[in-house]
């Protein structure tokens, strides 16, 4: 899927459509998922991917063919919704707390098993260390990319990973969430 | 970055595969991309396609809008749960003014056209064009009453080419925002219009508006062969 992502960005800097279905295709369920970790707001994050996409194809010329494509998007994506959220007047603060409530599509009527296994899974967590696991799990963020994003070192960034890591490891394998 | 997880990747992969696509999330991307293409000169190798083989390309999307509007028409009973306003359960002609609105006030859900294939003359298309795709979506406001309903066609004929149509079939007297300015310019039209046809490094965009059964449609096909389809689409509509 990478791959074709960075296919199709190239494709729509030379004016292909099909190409911007076909990414919307791919990426769209996505980007509205990071918009919503942000924003808190359906309504409010699908402005933001509409925006994110209107921003992807006036900047697809100066994608970098070689680089991950998929991150570039996430990081527009995510970039485009604080920007909203600093026009909306909101709590700046980031949270992941209740992203996957808010990022359960209308077509899914209950939680899925795996929603509810993430959730739990993301719960052992701290709110350092679900920004940067999910940073990079989802959107592909390098240590680099988290760290200039959140204003943090990219020392403190890989520790939280690592630490993210092993929490969830010891709850997936167990079940149990670690004491606190 | 260090290797992922391949359990935490896992479990963060099996949650984006489980995400519903949000296609009309790009759509105004797609109007700006369009916009931008429409200002550009047909190529002079897009000209030059003409005769027999634009003759047999129509006859994909002509096929497939029947298809559609047949699909409507079936489906536009049991789709609308709720009374539109000063409507009752009939039908609402279109009007000077529609009320607009925008994508902020509906939400989209896949409908499974496929279920009813008696009515839909689908077996009839397979006969002779591979569908590739065929996803249709049907798009409501908080209350449950229905706007429009989305359809994205690919099919291929025996030679291999390939056509893609997008269609969008909104309730009369509902009009989306992005969409005011082709629906003002065209509304007033009791037939087909080609609203523009134009080439681009030899694949060719026809753009349509027609009104059919209580609802217009918004027509884009899209063809390496054929320029002009949405002319020929209303002698067999009507």
């Amino acid at each position: 899927m990478r791959r074709q992502i960075n296919v199709y960005i190239v494709q729509i800097s030379q004016g292909n459509e099909f190409a911007l279905d076909a990414l919307s295709r791919l990426v769209s369920a996505r980007m509205l998922s990071i918009a919503l970790s942000v924003v808190k707001n359906r309504t409010i994050a699908e402005d933001v991917v509409q925006d994110s996409f209107l921003r992807i194809v006036r900047s697809a010329s100066s994608y970098q063919p070689d680089t991950n494509g998929y991150a570039w998007i996430c990081k527009i994506t995510q970039n485009v919704a604080l920007n909203a959220l600093r026009r909306e007047n909101r709590n700046k603060t980031e949270n992941v707390d209740d992203f996957f409530h808010l990022s359960s599509d209308d077509d899914v009527a209950e939680e899925s098993t795996t929603h509810l296994l993430l959730k739990q899974a993301m719960s052992t967590l701290s709110e350092f260390e679900k920004r940067v696991i999910y940073q990079k799990y989802f959107m592909d963020f390098t240590v680099r990319d988290s760290a200039k994003s959140l204003g943090k070192s990219k020392s403190s960034v890989q520790r939280a990973i690592e630490s993210g890591e092993q929490k969830m490891r010891n709850f997936l394998k167990s079940g149990t969430k670690p004491p606190q | 970055m260090k290797k992922q997880d391949d359990m935490i990747k896992q479990l963060f992969d099996d949650y984006a595969r489980e995400l519903t696509p949000r296609d009309d999330l790009s759509s105004a991307a797609r109007d700006e991309m369009t916009a931008f293409r429409k200002q550009q000169k047909p190529s002079a190798s897009a000209r030059k396609n003409d005769g027999f083989a634009r003759h047999l390309g129509w006859i994909i999307p002509v096929s497939l809008v029947v298809l559609f509007v047949s699909v409507v028409s079936v489906f536009l009973p049991f789709l609308m749960f709720n009374d539109r306003p000063g409507s009752g359960n009939d039908v609402v002609t279109t009007t000077p003014a529609p009320e607009y609105y925008t994508f902020g006030d509906v939400k989209g859900r896949s409908i499974a056209i496929d279920d009813c294939d008696d009515a839909l003359q689908i077996s009839r298309l397979l006969d002779e064009y591979e569908i590739i795709s065929a996803r249709y979506y049907a798009f409501y406001t908080e209350d449950g009453e229905l706007r429009y309903i989305k359809a994205l066609l690919g099919v291929r004929n025996a030679d291999g080419e390939f056509t893609e149509i997008e269609i969008i079939a909104e309730v009369d007297g509902y009009v989306r925002e992005d969409l005011k300015r082709v629906y003002r310019a065209y509304s007033g039209y009791d037939r087909l219009v080609c609203t523009s046809d134009y080439a681009d490094d030899g694949e060719y965009v026809t753009q349509a508006f027609f009104a059919a059964r209580d609802m217009h449609f918004y027509v884009v096909a899209r063809n390496g062969q054929v320029t002009s389809v949405a002319k020929e689409i209303i002698s067999k509509l009507l």
